[in-house]
């Protein structure tokens, strides 16, 4: 049947080599070089330069039926080997239509590597720039930090010039939205602390002691910090996210260029904001946590005057007060880790969602450390 | 029609360019007040770039900019706001504020710099959108309009403070040929009556014999300028070979258009 006959001629290559002399190799091309079939092509053709590295290469090319943008590829990686290994090379009899096509491609400009960005530098030499790259980021970081507190310090002195509408408007996504999740997981860390240390203390007959240790765990470290934690992944990632977009829009451009200052618009009210709720929703968090924990003290046969008494008497207003105290810093650090991931982006539909991350794995690194230092600090501080 | 006034824009030898790379080199030119001055240029040559420092988003490597004679590259505080008053821009995609309404977005700019009550602000920014024929979106979101009426809106919001300069950065890109006459029509009106200084990049050849006072071109290979004239003067004698494709195109196509 004709259409069969076609049908075949129409996927096929053959590559036939013949070496006419001592160092000529003849590489007969016929058929079509298409899409399909010049992957094939390419394995036979590469595959016979491979053994023999001919001081000249022939490509005899008059039963090419059709040749396209990958025949020509083809065509041009056999002559770039040459070109490699030093050895001549030459078509023969390619039809003038696609001599035309292959014309237009100069061999030398193909000779890099295509992408030379994904190459892989030697291991020092990343380790290297790594280590530059984040002196840079740390450069960059403490320019901004001193860039938000002469903000700071400016809307303090003019509270008029704050934009009070944006820091409600915050106020509102960062706090009054956190509340259930900030409520949700407080009470169960106050449940489970109850819970796991009721078993063991239980043994000692110290069961009401539970009510110290999730007082005293809940208002000096678990209450700011799991507040913290939430706001970085609700409103570190969303400011990274909004400034970002804005970044890309050329909205900050425009911003500038209009005199008005991105900091003074955008970034202040937001730390602001989170300054201001942060210690607001960690005292949320340090109540439901204890509301936690009174349900597993209760269940264990205590009333709850008991364990209200017991938890009274078991915490200090400076426990109370150095839980605060973390959580306003908290607050300034997420909220500034955002802005400043977001101001960092760069060009691209990508960008906005690296800021993002790096804002929250900043974020969270960041708060981290500080509770760390904090320890250190009330520690000596005999706190 | 050149005027030979002191110039309103003076760029002298400026080098401009990213990190990696020198976009720019020694470009030098003047824009005189009440002119409508064309960048030209292919894509990625150096155009929103040049637009950029001329606005004092990006500092020069090296050079001098002037913006009615003072120094913006230097400016700081008071003084750059100064010169930041007295320009508008308009950027290539917009760069509306998503997250306020077109009234909002022209509004921000009289709230910030003029102790107007707020009526009155509401009014001169309606007065500007219905300049741009957008009376009526007052209360849209930006990602509520098409592209070239948020094109339009961002002329509108350029135009909030009456500046002396308007800066656009393609001004007829993505636009129907009705609403790109409309805007050339917009931009000659504000030229010859409040006397308005615009520097555009475009590539529309008709918008271009219909405003142009004066065109520069700028070329990726020279890194800067190519050809500076009037349109007509480029299109009858110009030595470079592609500066005449350029505008003898623009002449074969409107031929064609017309025949
Ligand atoms: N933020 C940036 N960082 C690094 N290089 C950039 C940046 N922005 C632009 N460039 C480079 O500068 C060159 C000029 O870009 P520019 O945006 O000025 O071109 P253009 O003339 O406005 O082009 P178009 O007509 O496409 O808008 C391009 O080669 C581009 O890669
Ligand atoms: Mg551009």
């Amino acid at each position: 049947m004709p259409v069969e006959k076609q049908k075949t001629e129409e996927t096929t290559v053959a590559i036939e080599a013949e070496t006419i002399h001592p160092d000529t190799l003849v590489l007969k091309i016929a058929g079509r070089l298409d899409s399909e079939t010049t992957g094939k092509a390419w394995r036979e053709a590469t595959g016979i330069l491979d053994h023999s590295s001919p001081a000249r290469l022939i490509v005899e090319a008059a039963e090419i039926e059709y040749c396209d943008g990958s025949g020509i590829g083809l065509l041009l990686e056999l002559h770039l080997r040459q070109n490699k290994t030093g050895g001549a090379f030459e078509i023969r009899n390619l039809r003038s239509e696609f001599q035309q096509l292959l014309s237009l491609f100069n061999p030398a400009e193909f000779e890099k590597p295509v992408n030379q960005r994904l190459e892989h530098d030697a291991f020092p030499e990343e380790v290297g720039e790594a280590t530059y790259n984040y002196l840079k980021d740390l450069k960059l970081l403490v320019a901004f930090v001193g860039e938000i507190v002469i903000s700071l310090i400016n809307a303090f002195l003019n509270p008029r010039r704050v934009r009070w509408k944006d820091v409600f408007h915050v106020l509102e996504t960062a706090g009054i939205d956190a509340l259930p999740v900030i409520a949700l997981i407080s009470f169960i860390m106050g449940l489970i602390l109850a819970f796991q240390s009721a078993i063991p203390m239980r043994q000692f007959g110290a069961d009401i002691y539970v009510a110290n240790l999730v007082a005293l765990s809940m208002l000096r470290e678990l209450g700011p910090l799991m507040t913290a934690i939430v706001l970085v992944g609700r409103s570190g990632s969303a400011f990274a996210a909004e400034i970002g977009t804005m970044k890309i829009n050329e909205e900050i451009d425009a911003m500038t260029t209009m005199g008005i200052d991105p900091f003074q618009f955008l970034i202040v009210p937001r730390i602001v904001a989170a300054f201001l709720v942060t210690p607001l929703l960690a005292v949320y968090a340090d109540l439901i946590g204890l509301i936690g924990g009174s349900i597993v003290v209760m269940s264990l046969g205590f009333p709850l005057v008991t364990y209200i008494q017991q938890v009274v008497s078991a915490v200090t207003y400076i426990d109370f007060m150095g839980g605060l105290l973390k959580s306003f810093v908290f607050g300034i650090v997420v909220s500034a880790m955002g802005c400043f991931r977001g101001m960092q982006t760069k060009i691209g539909a990508s960008a906005v969602g690296i800021s993002t991350t790096q804002a929250v794995v900043s974020g969270i690194i960041l708060i981290v450390f500080i509770d760390g230092i904090f320890s250190v600090v009330y520690y000596y501080l005999g706190i | 029609m050149t005027l030979q006034k002191e110039p309103i824009i003076h760029v002298d030898k400026l080098t401009a360019g990213y990190e990696e790379s020198v976009i720019l080199e020694n470009v030098s030119f003047d824009v005189y007040p009440g002119e409508i001055f064309i960048v030209l240029g292919g894509s990625g040559c150096g155009k929103t770039t040049l637009l950029k420092q001329m606005i004092g988003l990006l500092k020069p490597i090296s050079g001098q900019i002037l913006i009615a004679g003072r120094d913006i590259v230097n400016a700081e505080g008071e003084e750059r706001l100064k010169v930041l008053r007295n320009i508008g821009v308009m950027y290539q995609r917009g760069a509306l504020f998503g997250s306020m309404t077109l009234l909002e977005n022209i509004r921000l700019a009289l709230e910030e710099f003029t102790d107007l009550p707020p009526p009155a602000m509401d009014l001169i920014a309606m007065i500007k959108l219905k300049l741009v024929g957008l009376n009526g979106f007052e209360h849209y979101m930006p990602t509520e309009l098409s592209g070239g009426m948020q094109k339009r809106a961002a002329i509108a919001r350029a135009m909030a403070l009456d500046p002396q300069i308007l800066f656009m950065d393609e001004l007829s890109a993505g636009l129907d040929p009705v609403t790109s006459v409309e805007l050339d029509c917009l931009v000659l009106n504000l030229a010859r009556t409040l006397k308005i200084t615009f520097v555009i990049v475009t590539h529309e050849l008709p918008s271009i014999y219909l405003i142009a006072d004066r065109v520069i071109m700028l070329d990726k290979g020279a890194k800067g300028i190519i050809a500076t004239g009037r349109p007509q003067e480029l299109r009858e004698h110009s030595e470079n070979i592609y500066v005449h494709r350029f505008f003898n195109r623009a002449v074969s196509s409107r031929s064609t258009a017309t025949a």
